[in-house]
Order: C-alpha cells, then structure tokens, then sequence
C-alpha cells in the first residue's frame, strides 16, 4: 500500500534513480570484494568454516581472512583452504579447512606435494582427495592468517535451515506493508 | 527514533560499528610478536626403527619409520587475553635420494590452557605414520627436528614460531629384515 | 490494526529522542572502551565480552521502553484555526 503509493508518486524518473542508486551499492560491494581478491590473490578472501574438523580453534561459522601470496612457498602448519577439482560429474567440491601435514619439495620445480590434516580429525586428509596422491599449489585457495568467531554463522543457518530464509522474506516484506511511515 | 522499533535499529546498528572497533582494537594489541620461548628448550631425538609395510590409503609396500622423542619446555609466555589455543607440532626434515627435501609432521599436540603449557614428554613415539614421498628411506639424509608453535587468537591474526631444534641430525636407521 | 500499532509504537517525543539518543552513543562509545582496557588490563577476555555484551544488552532493553523521562516535553500543537474556505463550506 504505502510503498506502491509513494512509487507512483515520485514518477518514473525518480524511481529509476532509485534503483541506479541501489545497483550502484551492490556494484561498490562487489569491487570491493573482488578488489580484496586481487590484493590478497585469491579468489575468496573471506570464508566461513564449514566443518567441524578444525574444532576445537574453528568451529562453524567462523570466519577465515585469507592470502595466497604469489612468491611465498607454503609451511607446515600453515592452515590453508583447498579445494579437490570437480569430479566427472561436474559437482563442485566444497572448500576444506584443514592444517597442512607434509610438504614433499620436487628439486628442479621447486613444486611443493601437500599432504593435510584436520586438527580434529585421527587420521590425515588422503582419503578426502579422491584418488589425488597430493595436493599441489593450484588446489590451494588460500592459507588463513585472521580469524573471527561466530560472524558466518548467519550463512551456516540459512543453508541448513531454509525454513529460516523463508521466514526473514517474510518477517521483511511484513515490516514493509506494516510501516506506518 | 519515536518508534521503539527505529530506536531498536538505530542503537543496534551503532553498536555493530562499536563491536567493529572493538574487535579492530583487539587485533592492534595483539599485533606484536610472541615472547621467545625458544630460551627454555630440551629436545631430544632417537631412531628406532624403519619397516617396510602396507597401510589402507597410501598404496603400495613403502618404508614407515619410527621415531621417539623427549621434550620440557615451559609455553606458558604465549599465553595472553587473546590466545585460544597454542597447536605444538614437531617437524622432521630431510632430503630424499631423489634431491626431494621432505617436511613431515610426526607429532602435535593441543594446548588450550595457560595451566597446560609446561611441557615434560618423555619417551613419546611418533603420532603420524613418517613415510617417505617415494617408498623407501635408503641414501636419504639425516633427519633434522623442530618444535613449532602456532597460537590461534579469539580474534585477529594468527602467530607461528618455533620453540626449539635438535643440535645434531639423526640418521635413519638401516631397514629391518622382514622375518618370514 | 492502526491502533493496535499505535499502542506497539512506544513513541516518545522529540526531548526524548535527543535524551535517547546521547544516552545511546555515550553508553555504547564509554562500554567499547571500558572492555577493551579492562580486558587488556586483567588479560582475561571473558571480562571484555561480558563488559561489552552487558552494555548492549542494558542499552538495548532500557531504550524501548518509553520511559515518563522521555515524554516529559510532549509537542505543542497550536489551537486550531478556521480558515475562510471551510467557514463557507459550513454555512
């Protein structure tokens, strides 16, 4: 009602600013995001913890800063985000957090062979690699060097519980009908 | 901000941008490095032994050998407001016949409180199969040894170091003979 | 419905809201400063949360209700004046 009211008010033309105003907020927080991508080299800077294999430093939820720098060879215990490549089905495969175990040096290449492990978990991660005998730079997103606790766990609910999405459109378009304004 | 429900608005998003500072003041303090705990260091490392076998995962027939260690050390100045968790791992390195350098993690351990952090480990064997990156151990070369540390915060940037290395390598003892 | 969000509203007036809203920025500026150096001060973390968590909570909780202080300078509306057009319409 009050909504409508005050589109057709305004004209058309002021309600096309209005939505180039609202286009221009979401084009700035995407260079942004992408921008941090470039700075620190990867693709995605921020991640929120999806497991529990970390536990009991990450638990879900978390959120993990991330780079990825170019000339920097990896270290043990450096705690990196990887993904396994897409299996014949094309599903992409989730992002792992886990702590890394043995890097094996190649001598011409300089190539590092990576063997990881959650902090929580008994035994190393070979078994999530899907018949990799490694993991190798290009798998690396990214090694965690921030941490902030509990802020992803809005992301973490909404996937688990959908129920919960559907309920905040509606708690949303409720307070928009109901404002007296 | 008549409305209770504006007020509710107002006040909360102006303390997200409070907890924001917070949360940025936090990450400052903590910015420093570590204290050096490298000062109080004994470790000492021994072969025991190396067999060839087949574990589930790792393919083929390959050597695995095995390790034991003692260490004290007091972890007890990594320990601030901001530290959740100290991680302590013990590295082994060395360079195989193939000119391959191996770094390999063989034993960590969680410390999640300042009252656990005076370290006495005696006798302890390796946690983590030690295998090489190709399937035996021959003409590799001595074995170097470190304790590391990593100290993961409540908030903000993660902190590695190392407490302390062995003063001479170790050498890989000869295979056993596989009886029968 | 209108009535029924009238009485939700809990409005106060335009005194209130300037009350309300130094009471808000002092409150929640001196409580992030305050956890901060206490947390710092005693090393324990707990004591920033709780420092932090408490303030929001009290800030939060106590700002809704309209408290008499908030509507204790009520608007004054000017008396109402018949202008020339409605005094012809009633005739």
């Amino acid at each position: 009602m009050g909504e409508f009211d005050k589109i057709r008010k305004m004209g058309v033309r002021q309600f096309l600013l209005q939505v180039l105003n609202f286009v221009g907020v979401l084009a700035s927080g995407l260079m942004i995001w992408k921008g941090l991508g470039l700075v620190c080299n990867t693709e995605s800077p921020i991640v929120v913890v999806l497991s529990g294999s970390m536990e009991p430093a990450f638990f879900r939820g978390d959120l993990l800063f991330l780079t990825n720098p170019r000339e920097t060879p990896y270290m043990l215990g450096d705690i990196v985000v990887y993904k396994i490549p897409a299996d014949r089905s094309g599903a992409e495969q989730i992002p792992i957090v886990h702590r890394i175990l043995e890097i094996h040096t190649k001598p011409k290449t300089q190539a590092q062979m990576i063997l990881t492990k959650g902090d929580n978990n008994p035994t190393d991660d070979i078994g999530l690699y899907r018949g990799l005998p490694w993991l190798e730079r290009s798998h690396i997103v990214g090694k965690v060097r921030g941490f902030l606790p509990y802020v992803g766990y809005a992301t973490i609910a909404m996937n688990d519980f959908p129920q919960l999405k559907y309920a905040l459109l509606g708690g949303l378009a409720l307070m928009a009908l109901v404002q007296r304004e | 901000m008549h409305t209770a429900y504006q007020r509710l608005s107002n006040v909360s998003a102006f303390l997200t941008s409070c907890a924001m500072v917070l949360v940025a003041l936090i990450t400052i303090a903590s910015l420093p490095p570590p204290p050096d705990v490298s000062s109080v260091v004994n470790l000492s490392v021994a072969a025991q032994k190396v067999l060839s076998g087949r574990r589930a995962n790792y393919g083929r027939e390959r050597d695995y050998a095995f390790f034991k260690f003692d260490y004290s050390g007091d972890l007890r100045p990594l320990f601030d407001w901001n530290t959740k968790q100290v991680f302590l791992y013990l590295v082994a390195d060395y360079t195989n016949s193939q000119g391959v350098h191996n770094e390999v993690v063989i034993w960590d351990r969680i410390v999640r409180r300042k009252e656990d952090a005076r370290l006495r480990i005696a006798d302890q064997n390796n946690k983590y199969p030690f295998k090489d990156y190709s399937t035996t151990f021959k003409n590799s070369s001595d074995v170097g040894f470190t304790m590391h540390y990593n100290i993961m915060p409540h908030v903000g940037i993660l902190k590695y170091g190392t407490v302390g290395t062995i003063s001479d390598r170790v050498q890989f003892p000869a295979k056993e003979a596989k009886t029968s | 419905m209108d009535d029924i969000l009238k009485l939700v509203e809990f409005k106060i007036d335009f005194e209130g809201q300037k009350l309300a809203e130094l009471i808000y920025r002092v409150v929640a500026v001196a409580a992030t400063l305050l956890a901060f150096i206490v947390g710092y001060a005693t090393q324990s973390m707990l004591a920033c949360v709780a420092i932090f968590g408490g303030a929001s909570v009290l800030l939060l909780a106590g700002l809704t209700i309209p408290w008499p202080a908030f509507n204790a300078h009520p608007v004054v509306w000017l008396p109402e004046v018949q202008s020339k057009e409605s005094a012809k319409k009633t005739q």
